[in-house]
Formats: structure tokens, C-alpha cells, sequence
């Protein structure tokens, strides 16, 4: 370091008390933080082998700048890492303050999660069962006028309705305590829905289609299954916007049951539901519940799935 | 249904008939303008055509548990809506979507329970509050919540999980997430609850010194602070504005009517043992007692002592 390097557009003073190679104004500088970073950096080695220096430090220090650095300091320490999926999210470009947000989604926690998953293992390894004789006891006798699609109804009649509840959960007051502190902050509610709806049924829908492979049924069920649960999240959300979002889900819940065990039953069973004209019919219910929510999205607010 | 209401000289008239401000354009007329706000819970009427305005500064909300205190704030914080009648907040009209969206941009609330998930830090907390708010740059986001954290002298529990913290802190933390973003206007559902003295004095010292000095309006139980740090107070009972004016008005309320007596009178409206032995009445004057300056609590109790017998007789 040489005294140039502080001539040359820095303090004009040179020797402070004691020092021969920093200008007092150099630190009185850098204590209030006046400094570019490479001349930061100079000060900051030299300041570990000057007294003299640092004793200029101590009288010049801003109390007030050093009690905010420090808060800002505890801060930062008091945020906790991102983890795992926040960090992957964060790698394929999902803003910062997004991955936040989702990560206080309710139906987004692991409690949540792994709740889910154990709901789809229980209804696979049913079906499983189902299908395998007790041990010991021959075959032929083995429940006796069960279908194979009989041992898929209790999965095909819950499975398009987790990602429903696992929506209305991202938005029920009682799952999110923080409700009422958001409902009167500007964050959009439309982008949040969007946001949390999209993110909670990426989150359900791989599972139950996973777990829809893992059935002793046909291959294309996995797939069948998306259409009518998207359609069901659909309609909730739009019903929520003309009546109360509580009664809408209950109502979507119960028109689904309705649909597949006492409609679908005739024309073959609950996997009637997931034919072709059920498809069409679920698209057609997407639409129009997407341009409902659309149309009524001031109608939106937080914890209004209360 | 009779609404009296005592009007003070200042921190604005009430009632008002004025009109409210025309949608789409904020004016610098009162902060709030309230007009015949009605809101009922099934057969229970929590705010009965409540009229009032008021100007910025500091403003108390006085009133019982079961007043509608926290009913009217949560409409004046529009997280809920009103059955009937018309309001104002900062010259917007919360029932316009887009007029909504600006007063929650100039708005800090804590509510009466401040909800948190189990898992938040105290820092994780307020940085979660700050994108709710729409400080979405986390450099910018992580200095304000530095400052707030701060302000409140919560920056050494930044790590600490917020389940651990003890109640005072708690409702410092809540005051801290309403300071986020340095808002305009601070909606305070009882901030000084669970707080000990000398944390509410810090508290005082705190609102008084806010930047940008919003307005802020308070609720609480708490007489001394409102007289201590209030321009004006807002009285309500039973769902109806019952005073509206500045604290030495509200204490005027019991002018000639608090006296000092050796005994109790059992003929006094309200009557206590005071720190020096003497009962303190607030009535009629007992025989032989001293007449005393009123303080607001005594304004305060008069009116709450009407308001039941009006009760009473109805």
C-alpha cells in the first residue's frame, strides 16, 4: 500500500496520529462507511497491526450505523436455509420470494405430504391384497364375484379427490394461522392462488398417477386419472367464487362421489369415470371453471376457503 | 336505536354526514371517514351505524370486551366487510377492488391473535410478512426486516423460534410486522396486551417516533396510554360510537362529578378505594367529599356507566 493510492482521488490528509502509512480521513472514512470497496479492503488489512488507526476507529465510529448493521447481521443469521426443493425450485429460475411462499403453503409440508402418501399406499396395497389369496386358502374361493376393477374403487374414487383437498388445504384459515395477517396485505390473491394451486397439484398429482401405475389395473389409469382431478380442483375454485368456498369443496366432493359410485355404477363401475366421454366431459369442466375463476377473480380474497 | 354520541373539539366531529371521497382519487381530508357502519353476526349486531372521522395523528379505541372494537378495525383493515354503510380509508374506497389494493399498500395491522406456523423464526416470520407486503427484492426485504427487528428490540431472538418467545415479545414481534414497509397508516388490535410497563413505556416512546409519522389508530383497554400518547379518542359501546375528541374532552365528561370521601357512598355510580385510604366516587357528591379534577378513566367510566344503565332501561 502506498500513500498514492490514497492521494489519488481519495483524502488529501496523509499520517494520521500515529501512523505513517493511513490519512485520518481514510478511516474516518471508512468507519462511516464512505469508501469503495478496494480501498475498504485496504484499511481493513491494515487496521489488524495499527493501534494508532484503530484508535482513530473507536472515536469515529457511527453507533447507529453499527447498531443496523448488527440487526441486519442477526437477521439474515435468523433466515433459514432454503432447503432442498427451495434450492431446486430457486436452479430452475422460481424467484426467491416465490419459493417462500410456498414453502408456508400447509399443503405443502411433509406432515401433509407424507399423510398423502400413506393414503396411496394404503389404497395400493388393498388393491394388492385384494387380488392375492389369504394364505393357504385356494384361490378359486378368493372373494368370489370381485372384479379387478372392483379392488380399484376405494383408489379411483379417492385418488382424483386428493389433490383437491390438498388445494383447499392451501387456502383453509385453520391450516394457515398466518391467514389473517395476509388478507390485509396487497399480495395478489389471484397470482397466489395460481402460485400455490398449481405447485400443491404438482405435488398430488404425481404420487396418485405413481401410485395409479403401482395398481393391479391397466397401465393408462395413471394418466386417466389427471383430467378429472383437475377438473375437480377446477370447479371447486370456480364454485368459491359465487358460493362459500367450504361449501363448494363439500359439494364437488360429494357430486364426484355420486358421480362414480352411484352413476358410473351401472355403465360398469367407477372406471366408467375415466372413459372418453368422461374425459371430454371433465375437460369441458376445466374450461369453464377456469374462465369462471377468471371472470370473478375479485371475488378472491386470503382465507376466504374459510 | 338512540346512538349518543359526546363530541370532543378536536380529532375531528362526529358524527359527520360528509360525503365519502370519490372512488379512484385519495384526497388529504381525514384519514378515515366512517358512515353508518352497520355489520351483525347472525342476530348479534356488533357495529350499529357507527359515524365517525378522523384526522392522522395517534388516535385511541376505547371500549369493553364484546364493543365491536376489533369488528371495526378488521373492516377498517379490510379484511372484512361491513353489512351496511360507507367508509373511507385514506381517501380510498375498500369496497373497490383496486382502491382496496391501495390502502393495504400504505396499511400495517397486527390482529388481535397474531397467527404464525409453528415452524417460523422470528426473522423467517417478518421476511415471510415483507412478501405479503410486495418487497419481493430480498436485499431490500432482509434490511427492513433488520429495521424492524430493530425497532422493536427484537434483533438478538432473530434465530428464535417464535412458539418460544414470551408473550410481550410476541406482541413486540407483531407490532414489528405491521411496521414493514413503513406504512401509512398502522391499524393496532390491543399492541400493548401482555406487555409490562416498561415495555409499554418503550412502546409509546416507539409510535411516537414512527418515520414518515403515519397515522395510527389503536385499540386497547389501556386509559393511561391513550391519554399518554393519543390525540384523540374514540369511545364504543355496545356497538355504538359513544365519544369522539381529544383526551382532556373525554376526562371533561366527569367534570363535577368525581369526588374524594372518607366512606364509601353506597349511592355512587362507581366508587373505589383509593391508594391514600380515601374512596374515590364518581356520581352525585357524597356528604362531605372532596371534588377532584377528572381524569379520562373517569370520563371514561361515566360514559361506560350511561351506556350500561342506558342498557339496562332498554
Amino acid at each position: 500500500m502506498t500513500g498514492d493510492f490514497w492521494v489519488t482521488g481519495g483524502p488529501e490528509e496523509t499520517g494520521s496520529v500515529g501512523c505513517s502509512v493511513l490519512p485520518t480521513a481514510a478511516v474516518v472514512s471508512y468507519a462511516n462507511g464512505s469508501l469503495d470497496p478496494a480501498r475498504e479492503w485496504s484499511v481493513e488489512a491494515h487496521l489488524p497491526g495499527c493501534p494508532a488507526c484503530r484508535a482513530v476507529l473507536a472515536t469515529h465510529t457511527d453507533a447507529r450505523r453499527l447498531a443496523a448493521n448488527r440487526a441486519e447481521l442477526l437477521a439474515r443469521i435468523g433466515l433459514p436455509q432454503p432447503g432442498l426443493i427451495a434450492r431446486a425450485l430457486r436452479r430452475c429460475g422460481v424467484p426467491e420470494h416465490v419459493t417462500v411462499l410456498l414453502g408456508t403453503t400447509p399443503s405443502l409440508r411433509r406432515s401433509w405430504l407424507a399423510g398423502m402418501l400413506l393414503v396411496l399406499a394404503v389404497a395400493v396395497i388393498t388393491a394388492k391384497l385384494a387380488t392375492v389369496p389369504p394364505f393357504g386358502a385356494p384361490a378359486v374361493l378368493h372373494n368370489p364375484g370381485m372384479t379387478d376393477w372392483a379392488v380399484l374403487d376405494p383408489f379411483l374414487v379417492v385418488g382424483p379427490l386428493l389433490p383437491l383437498a390438498a388445494v383447499a388445504a392451501a387456502f383453509s384459515p385453520p391450516l394457515d394461522p398466518a391467514y389473517r395477517l395476509a388478507s390485509a396485505a396487497p399480495v395478489s390473491m389471484v397470482w397466489l392462488l395460481c402460485v400455490r394451486t398449481v405447485a400443491v397439484i404438482a405435488a398430488t398429482l404425481i404420487p396418485v398417477a405413481l401410485a395409479a401405475l403401482a395398481l393391479p389395473g391397466p397401465l393408462w389409469l395413471g394418466v386417466a386419472l389427471l383430467l378429472p382431478a383437475l377438473a375437480l380442483c377446477a370447479a371447486a375454485l370456480g364454485l368459491a367464487t359465487v358460493i362459500r368456498p367450504a361449501v363448494a369443496v363439500a359439494g364437488v366432493t360429494a357430486g364426484w362421489m355420486v358421480v362414480v359410485i352411484g352413476l358410473a355404477a351401472p355403465a360398469g363401475g367407477p372406471s366408467a369415470a375415466f372413459g372418453m366421454i368422461a374425459q371430454l366431459t371433465a375437460a369441458a369442466v376445466l374450461l369453464v371453471s377456469i374462465a369462471l375463476v377468471a371472470a370473478r377473480r375479485d371475488t378472491i380474497n386470503y382465507g376466504w376457503m374459510g | 336505536m338512540t346512538n349518543v354520541v359526546r363530541t370532543g373539539k378536536v380529532g375531528g366531529a362526529a358524527p359527520t354526514s360528509a360525503g365519502l371521497t370519490p372512488r379512484g382519487s385519495a384526497t388529504a381530508g381525514p384519514a378515515l371517514k366512517v358512515e353508518r357502519l352497520t355489520r351483525r353476526y347472525g342476530r348479534t349486531v356488533a357495529l350499529d351505524e357507527v359515524t365517525f372521522r378522523l384526522d392522522r395523528g395517534i388516535v385511541g379505541l376505547l371500549g369493553p370486551n364484546g364493543a365491536g372494537k376489533t369488528t371495526l378495525l378488521s373492516i377498517l383493515a379490510t379484511v372484512a366487510s361491513p353489512d351496511a354503510g360507507r367508509l373511507s380509508v385514506l381517501g380510498y374506497d375498500p369496497a373497490d377492488p383496486a382502491q382496496r389494493l391501495e390502502i393495504r399498500r400504505r396499511l400495517g395491522f397486527l390482529p388481535q391473535d397474531l397467527g404464525y406456523h409453528r415452524h417460523f423464526t422470528v426473522a423467517a416470520f417478518l421476511d415471510y410478512v415483507a412478501i405479503l407486503k410486495e418487497i419481493t427484492n430480498s436485499g431490500t426485504r432482509h434490511a427492513e426486516v433488520a429495521r424492524v427487528l430493530a425497532a422493536v428490540d427484537l434483533a438478538a431472538k432473530a434465530r428464535a423460534r417464535i412458539r418460544t418467545l414470551s408473550g410481550g415479545m410476541r406482541r413486540r414481534l407483531g407490532l414489528a410486522q405491521a411496521l414493514l414497509g413503513m406504512p401509512e397508516l398502522l391499524i393496532l388490535d390491543e399492541p400493548v396486551s401482555g406487555l409490562d410497563p416498561e415495555q409499554r413505556l418503550r412502546f409509546r416512546e416507539l409510535l411516537s417516533q414512527l418515520p414518515g409519522d403515519p397515522m395510527v389508530l389503536l385499540a386497547t383497554h389501556q386509559v393511561e396510554d391513550v391519554t399518554a400518547i393519543c390525540s384523540a379518542v374514540v369511545v364504543l359501546l355496545a356497538g355504538q360510537i359513544r365519544f369522539c375528541g381529544s383526551p382532556a374532552d373525554l376526562a371533561a365528561l366527569a367534570d363535577g362529578r368525581v369526588w374524594l370521601a372518607a366512606d364509601r357512598d353506597a349511592a355512587a355510580d362507581l366508587s373505589w378505594r383509593a391508594g391514600d385510604g380515601r374512596w374515590r366516587h364518581i356520581g352525585n357528591a357524597p356528604p362531605g367529599a372532596e371534588i377532584v379534577l377528572p381524569t379520562a378513566e373517569d370520563g371514561y367510566l361515566v360514559l361506560s356507566g350511561a351506556a350500561g344503565r342506558d342498557g339496562a332501561a332498554a
